[in-house]
């Protein structure tokens, strides 16, 4: 007996442990959003756009977050802001393949039957998927870039209805192995577009924050939008290790043996300090950044993040 | 500078227990060293962070690392050494920061000491052992006096002295002595020290090393005869002599080198039951035994040896524990002259031989010689027999079954009659000697051990036998004579009155069974004796006259004086029938007989000493020269002359117990002390009891044997903080260290 699609619960799809079952990208890509759109109350589509188009009277069931708290100021009444459907918008999904990109975390390896676990190339990937998705369906252009030291494939951006199936499958079949370069990726790519777009560089940004930060500084400056999503596995953030530990570093960075108790605190301290001049970064140069955690749904980390971005573009 | 080095010295009551917690210090090592091998793999994203860490982290993670590693090998080195019981000799640094430094050593070297049970060293080696240990360890500027606690073993001039090789030496020559303990003088002897060095030497300490046997601070049980030693134990003396050493030490320690399972049997006295022995005839000896086991003892054999041969052996009955159980035993002496007697128990019964043997030298003889003295020769029997004929017929001879040889004399003879072959002289109805040779003979006879008995008669001049012999003479009447009284029918003996030894004899010989006589005697005429009330004097018999004439207490019959050596007898009444009837009453007999034995000294008197006597003899009883004892021991027995000019033999303290003489031939016996014999172990706190002390100065063992070393001895040494106080600071030492490293792990989050 087939379940119809109206009774199914998508936002299932929007835990990484489900979403780790789900082999092909596209299929996790179309839940993801699927997933994503029946958790809203509205079309997601309006949020993502940028540019302002009217107000209307508020009825029961709006988000909040879209009342115009000035005229509500001015009028004594509520309206809702509403936002017109950019056509002409270029998304580039910028993806990091490096290396370090493969770690999943040990408390992920049973979630994939193949006992890989999940990686935060996977999470990156889904991400990635799910916005040339959202994109596309909303008649924007999407376009694709893979890096590792770098560019290993670059799709430019088109609105053609089978561009999503030629991401998905880049995003599928990229090989990674090898070191980050993630502030020269930001220039090469900066000299590639042409066309002001909003570019979404989805990483891990294990990499020299200056590095990152010129790149960053170069997209701006050429009148680019830009997202910036860092992947990090749970493991990385929390640092939960016990025993002594053999920590064999990915991208050639060398071994160490530590007692990770004695290490962990100053470990996410030193990660912090990182996230934080980027995140700093990033603010000084309108450049929204969300840090993602690959244990967490998705529909934490992207509500949370296109609210803040809308909010933000009022 | 060398001292200086000696400030580090320690040592371990349980030194195996200390290696086994040190060997556990390598434990963390160890743990440490695996760790760094057994680790899990991960491959890893973000190094970069880790290795920032890791060198930012560096030199305090290393620090850390050695920190925990060291706390926690220190605490179970400090735990190790808690648990063996570590002492640390700060004499030397108390030398090095103190001054001066005297030790006292008193050393108890009683015999009891000498307890070996088979596979073990006696307290005694274990002491010597200590010592020797001990003195290697201390500063060279530490003064130290031996004094040995056995009784005699107190030395004059002893000094405390810096010779730690000399005194080591001294040590190792020593032998446990066959005398029992004496702490009391011993303590006394440091005392008068410590007093002396109050003002020069600013650290005095006194250890003090015995067995805590109980004889050690018990007087003896009755029936134990103590030795010469005034010891008065329980009566506060120990308390005294350690209260006045307290009073003058920075320390005081006594130290507990006894075991708990010490128990004896020994033979403690032997000694024949009248003061002569009669060759051929039976002797009794009386043999006590005594039990200080945890236990009765059932059929203890004793056997009894005459020179060296066994002449009898009876098994005694049971022997219960602490009270001395005295045995007759019947031996003849075929021959006169010295013999030896012994009584022995087996060395089987414990494991302290040495008083399981008791030794008494006799001189045994034919007969006791008696000097009759009438002062009225009867006329041939017609109306009388001589005023001694009654004595004499009391008093029979060999060839009457009796024991006694007897010389009869007028009292005119008496002045040409060398008085010294005879036991004893007996006057009756002689008047006082005129002459003052003749007296002076007589008190000389007496104070030699002569024995002079004086019955009053018709021929008695009551005036001049006070003037002349009474305290007005040659003070040798025991009472002064009064006018005769005349008691008409006659006066009998208040012999239920009479509690002395002489008449106790003969009212248990005769108790329950026929009148021996007494109650029809009849005294018509007595002189009435005036007894001192100084006490000099012992009445042996009174009269029941009491309530008669006006008299309100009963008169003296028979009263007794010792004068020196000797004893003089005064009777109220005569020899003789003539004042009264006792002279042919059955009683007279037995009473006579006892009263010589009673009165004579013993024989044999300087052949059987104790140990630490010295050789006191006529000089004809041996030759001067090389006389040899137990233990191979050698000496010379000196002559010398004494206060009238006669010869006699002299030696040093005897030290050993066993037979001595010329080579070949036994002369001297000399036993232990048997006041020694209850060696059972007592308590510590039995110890500071009876030496009023806190138990804390006391130091017991862990374990019999287990103190390796010196370091037992060390921990209660001076400025020491002692074994067990300081084993209890480790072990809280050890316990915080375990907290420190609890909390610095949870500081350093290597517990989550």
């Amino acid at each position: 007996m087939t379940i119809p699609a109206e009774q199914v619960d998508y936002r299932k799809y929007l835990d990484p442990r489900t979403l780790a079952k789900i082999q092909a990208l596209d299929i996790r890509a179309r839940l993801i959003v699927e997933g994503f759109i029946t958790g809203m109350h509205r079309s997601p589509y309006k949020g993502f756009s940028v540019e302002f188009s009217q107000h209307r009277q508020y009825v029961q069931g709006d988000d909040i977050r879209y009342i115009d708290w000035k005229v509500f100021g001015r009028t004594d009444r509520h309206y809702i802001k509403q936002y017109e459907e950019e056509t002409n918008l270029q998304v580039m999904l910028v993806v990091d393949a490096s290396e370090s990109m493969t770690y999943a975390g040990a408390a992920t390896k049973k979630w994939k039957e193949n006992g890989d676990g999940w990686r935060k190339f996977d999470h990156a990937t889904s991400i990635a998927a799910s916005l040339a998705y959202v994109a596309l369906h909303q008649q924007d252009s999407a376009g694709l870039a893979v890096f590792d030291q770098k560019v290993r494939r670059f799709i430019k951006p088109s609105n053609n209805p089978r561009q999503w199936r030629v991401i998905v499958d880049e995003l599928t079949t990229i090989a990674k192995n090898q070191k980050t370069q993630t502030g020269t990726i930001l220039d090469e790519i900066a000299e590639q577009l042409h066309h002001r777009s909003l570019i979404v560089l989805i990483s891990d940004l294990f990499d020299d924050p200056r590095n990152i930060v010129k790149g960053i500084q170069h997209l701006r400056y050429r009148r680019h939008d830009l997202i910036v999503l860092q992947i990090l596995d749970h493991d990385e953030l929390e640092f939960p290790f016990e025993s002594t530990t053999l920590f064999k570093g990915m991208e050639e960075m060398g071994e160490l043996v530590v007692e990770p108790r004695a290490l962990r605190e100053t470990y996410i301290d030193e990660l912090r300090k990182h996230s934080q001049i980027l995140r700093d970064e990033c603010h000084k140069l309108h450049v929204d950044y969300v840090q993602v955690d690959t244990s967490m749904p998705l529909d934490v980390t992207l509500p949370g993040f296109l609210a803040t971005r809308a909010a933000r573009m009022k | 500078m060398l001292d200086h080095l000696n400030i580090l010295a320690f040592g371990f009551l349980a030194p195996w227990l200390f290696a086994a917690g040190a060997a556990a210090t390598s434990i963390p090592i160890i743990i440490h060293l695996l760790n760094k091998r057994k680790f899990r793999i991960i491959v890893w994203a973000a190094m970069e962070f880790l290795l920032a860490a890791q060198r930012r982290n560096a030199r305090r993670l290393r620090f850390r690392r050695w920190l925990l590693l060291a706390v926690r090998c220190l605490a179970l080195l400090v735990l190790a050494a808690a648990v063996g019981q570590m002492v640390l000799d700060n004499t030397a640094i108390g030398s090095l920061f103190g001054g001066q430094r005297a030790i006292i050593v008193i050393l108890d070297d009683s015999y009891s000491m000498a307890y070996q049970r088979p596979g073990t060293a006696s307290a005694f080696e274990r002491s010597r052992k200590l010592l020797k240990d001990w003195l290697g360890k201390l500063s060279s500027s530490d003064k130290v006096m031996l004094i040995r606690a056995s009784r005699g073993g107190v030395q004059a001039g002893n000094r405390a002295t810096s010779d730690h090789a000399g005194l080591e030496s001294q040590i190792k020559a020593m032998e446990v002595s066959d005398a029992g303990t004496d702490l009391a003088a011993a303590l006394d002897q440091a005392a008068e020290t410590l007093k002396e060095m109050e003002r020069t030497v600013p650290t005095r300490d006194v250890m003090l090393l015995t067995d805590f046997s109980n004889s050690s601070i018990q007087d003896p049980p009755k029936g134990i005869e103590q030795t010469q030693r005034a010891r008065n134990l329980e009566g506060e003396r120990l308390k005294k002599a350690v209260e006045t050493v307290k009073a003058h030490a920075t320390q005081f320690r006594v130290f507990d080198l006894g075991t708990d399972d010490q128990m004896n049997i020994a033979v403690t006295d032997l000694r024949t039951e009248r003061p002569v022995v009669i060759a051929g005839q039976p002797s009794i000896f009386n043999v006590t035994v005594m039990n200080a086991k945890q236990d009765s003892e059932i059929d203890v054999p004793l056997t009894i040896f005459l020179d060296g041969v066994a002449v009898q052996t009876e098994k005694l009955p049971k022997l219960e524990v602490g009270s001395p159980r005295t045995v007759p035993v019947k031996v003849i002496v075929p021959t006169p002259g010295r013999h030896l007697i012994e009584a022995r128990i087996p060395d089987e019964m414990d494991f302290l031989p040495i008083d399981n043997v008791r030794h008494l030298m006799i001189d045994a003889r034919r007969e006791i010689p008696i000097l009759l003295v009438e002062g009225d020769p009867g006329d041939g029997g017609r109306t009388s027999w001589g005023s001694t004929s009654y004595v004499r017929t009391a008093l029979p001879s060999a060839a009457q079954l009796g024991v006694f040889s007897r010389k009869t004399i007028t009292d005119l003879e008496l002045p040409t009659v060398p008085l010294e072959p005879f036991s004893v002289v007996i006057l009756t109805d002689s008047p006082a000697p005129r002459s003052a040779a003749l007296r002076e003979n007589l008190r000389k006879y007496v104070d030699k051990g002569g024995v002079l008995m004086i019955f009053p008669g018709a021929n008695t001049n009551v005036r001049e036998m006070n003037d002349l012999l009474g305290d007005a003479g040659i003070q040798l009447l025991p009472a002064t004579l009064g006018q005769p009284m005349d008691m008409g029918t006659g006066v009998g003996f208040d012999i239920a009155g009479s509690n002395h030894p002489v008449i106790d004899k003969l009212k248990r010989h005769f108790e329950g069974g026929e009148d021996p006589g007494f109650k029809s005697v009849q005294t018509m005429r007595y002189l009435k004796l005036g007894v001192p009330l100084d006490g000099s004097a012992e009445v042996i018999l009174n009269y029941a006259n009491g309530g008669r004439g006006g008299e309100t207490k009963n008169d003296a019959a028979v009263v007794m004086r010792r004068v020196e050596k000797g004893k003089v007898v005064l009777f109220a009444s005569s020899a003789d029938t003539s004042w009264n009837t006792w002279g042919g009453k059955p009683s007279f007999l037995p009473f006579m007989v006892e009263l010589v034995y009673h009165t004579i000294s013993a024989d044999g008197g300087g052949l059987t000493l104790s140990v630490g006597d010295q050789i006191n003899l006529p000089g004809e009883v041996e030759n001067p020269g090389a006389w040899t004892g137990p233990r191979g021991i050698r000496f010379s027995v000196n002559s010398a002359l004494d206060q009238d000019g006669r010869p006699r033999l002299t030696s040093m303290g005897l030290p050993a117990a066993g037979v001595y003489g010329p080579e070949g031939r036994a002369v001297v016996a000399v036993n232990p002390d048997a006041e020694e014999v209850d060696i059972r172990h007592v308590s510590a706190a039995q110890m500071a009891g009876a030496m009023g002390i806190q138990s804390d100065e006391i130091v017991t063992p862990l374990a019999p044997g287990s103190a390796g070393g010196s370091a037992w001895l060390v921990a209660a040494d001076s400025k020491n903080t002692g074994g067990s106080e300081l084993a209890r600071n480790l072990l809280l030492a050890a316990f915080a260290l375990f907290l420190v490293e609890t909390l610095l792990a949870r500081i350093f989050s290597v517990y989550r």
